[in-house]
């Protein structure tokens, strides 16, 4: 048997969700081309409880490495949906690397695809999740408001895909919104204030304010500067928070003035 | 169990290389008195703990942080370090991990080390589009030619990269029997073969071979008595626990008696032999604590004086 081949059925067999059963054996076995002497060194490997048991490790480790991605979410979930849902993702061969930050943003997604939204347990993941986002791109990235002419119209701009608005909706007590009495506008917004996660704020979090919440609602789809003219009377103050907004890496360019030319 | 107890230190040859000691690794978690209570010699770093990994593009990247680098610096407060890496995936078929050995030639420029060690192991394959995938857990190499050949290969360029010695060690697993060429047999002598072919040293972790004796049903004494020990430069100890039957590398306790038995045994008889290295997991270190890890020291230190202290 090759090296390669011995392999390809090993970690087949240790990644497997279910116990290997005979005939899907026999499939690999045939699709590796083993010999009949091979066949039956792995037969006997494929019969032991060592593999359960090395199955069983490393469905703990990656136990292990999802709750070191991902604390926070993982805490706030109910332990049945919890268990169903680091299964789900184990399953999947999620969290096998050694370095399960670098995985974390793919396992945040996974998991607040299957949350209730709104709920308590999503907001945390949500925060988490844009926490990572910012992270990554804050030591690599560096801001571009020095670099952008806001005279030139014709720029276009997007909401950076290391930043996140989002907006804590659950009540007092961890009630859904929904269960709330009706609340103006302004009322809703002193309650319930839009956070914006960003590389370039201090410490990563901070209110988002009016003009800035309009900005990136607006960017959320690229577009070009001159666009936004629509969006505010008051469009100096507009283009300050826009100015703002690039300087934390919020709003990223996406085709410059002169390519845009 | 132990068939020949009793021997003198086997005398040094007078090439080899001065011995350091008793060493502990690195571990973020635990208190940095601990590496400054005089119970160590030197330190066992595993750099990959001090790094982050980018994938830019399809290739990895592995990249000190500098604050863990600094941070490790100074808890070590100035001890020799060997590194101990986990992320080399030297068995793997496909290639190992090229992000590892850059990584670690950035390491050595800031932090030079005394040796360096691997696993003999494989923990990455190719999946069906070509990409390196992790299995998530290392796995072991089957004693063959090819194995013999592509470790060995391996290692011996490795040594060069660096210029200082590099050890492979022997892995525990429950796996067993695993498909084997005639002309190597079994692990011991794939340890053997490799080691020679790749001019490499042994780190002889004597708790995995203890595992492998224990649940494979053979004489860790014996298979003692097989390995090349003039390739150990380096000995590794742990604790483990009993799961599912087996006797597994676990690494959160004490070291088990027949474990420093057979240190006893294995020491005198390893000439080039340079240090002995508790192992404990990051992850149960702090709950352990620092009076167990430094009690499991001070053992190691006695059996270490007395098993190398030249006749």
């Amino acid at each position: 048997m090759t090296l390669r081949a011995f392999q390809a059925a090993l970690s087949h067999m240790v990644r497997s969700p279910d116990r290997i059963k005979p005939d899907t054996f026999e499939r690999q076995a045939e699709r590796l081309e083993l010999s009949t002497t091979e066949e039956e060194a792995l037969r006997s490997v494929v019969s032991s409880t060592g593999l359960e048991l090395t199955r069983e490790i490393r469905r703990s480790w990656s136990r292990g490495r999802a709750y070191r991605a991902a604390p926070a979410t993982l805490a706030a979930i109910p332990v049945d949906q919890r268990d169903a849902v680091l299964e789900e993702w184990i399953s999947a061969n999620g969290s096998s690397s050694s370095f399960p930050e670098g995985e974390a943003e793919r396992l945040l997604e996974f998991i607040e695809r299957r949350l209730r939204d709104p709920s308590p347990e999503r907001i945390v993941c949500e925060i988490e999740l844009a926490s990572y986002r910012a992270a990554r791109a804050a030591p690599s990235s560096p801001c571009e408001s020095n670099l952008v002419d806001l005279r030139r119209l014709n720029t276009w701009l997007a909401v950076s895909p290391h930043a996140s608005l989002m907006r804590i909706q659950a009540g007092p007590a961890g009630t859904p919104p929904t269960n709330l009495p009706e609340l103006d506008a302004t009322q809703s917004a002193e309650l319930h204030p839009w956070i914006l996660i960003a590389p370039g704020i201090e410490g990563g979090v901070r209110h988002a304010s009016d003009p800035e919440v309009t900005i990136l609602k607006a960017l959320a789809t690229p577009r070009p500067i001159a666009e936004l003219d629509d969006l505010a009377s008051d469009m100096e103050s507009l283009m300050e928070s826009l100015r703002e907004l690039l300087r934390i890496c919020a709003v990223t360019v996406i085709i410059s003035a002169d390519k845009a030319n | 169990m132990n068939p020949t107890k009793t021997l003198s230190v086997a005398p040094r040859d007078a090439a080899a290389p001065s011995r350091v000691g008793v060493g502990f690794p690195y571990i973020d978690e635990l208190s940095s008195a601990l590496y400054q209570m005089g119970l160590l010699d030197f330190v066992e770093m595993t750099p990959e703990t001090l790094c982050r990994e980018r994938r830019p593009a399809a290739e990895r990247v592995l990249e000190l942080i500098p604050e863990r680098l600094e941070r490790a610096r100074l808890s070590c407060a100035g001890l020799p370090i060997v590194v101990h890496g986990v992320e080399l995936s030297i068995g793997s078929a496909h290639g190992l991990n090229s992000a590892y050995l850059d990584m670690l030639e950035q390491f050595q420029a800031r932090w030079p080390f005394l040796w360096h060690s691997e696993h003999m192991s494989f923990q990455t394959v190719l999946d069906d589009d070509g990409k390196t995938v992790d299995v998530g857990v290392p796995l072991p190499l089957p004693p063959t030619v090819e194995t013999v050949r592509t470790v060995g290969t391996r290692a011996r360029k490795i040594k060069e990269q660096f210029g200082v010695v590099f050890l492979l060690e022997n892995v525990a697993h429950y796996l067993s029997p695993l498909p084997a060429d005639p002309q190597i047999g079994d692990e011991i002598e794939m340890l053997n073969q490799v080691c020679a072919a790749g001019e490499c040293g042994l780190l002889l972790d004597l708790h995995n071979l203890y595992c492998n004796a224990v649940n494979q049903g053979f004489n860790a004494f014996h298979a003692v008595d097989r390995i090349s020990l003039e390739r150990v430069h380096e000995v590794h100890v742990a604790g483990g626990r009993s799961t599912m039957g087996f006797w597994t590398d676990s690494h959160d306790g004490r070291v088990p008696d027949a474990v420093w038995e057979l240190v006893e045994y294995t020491l005198p008889r390893c000439w080039n032999v340079r240090g002995l290295v508790f192992e404990v997991l990051d992850a149960v270190a702090a709950n352990l604590g620092v009076d167990v890890i430094a009690s499991e020291l001070r053992t190691a230190r006695s059996v270490w004086t007395a098993c190398t202290k030249p006749t």
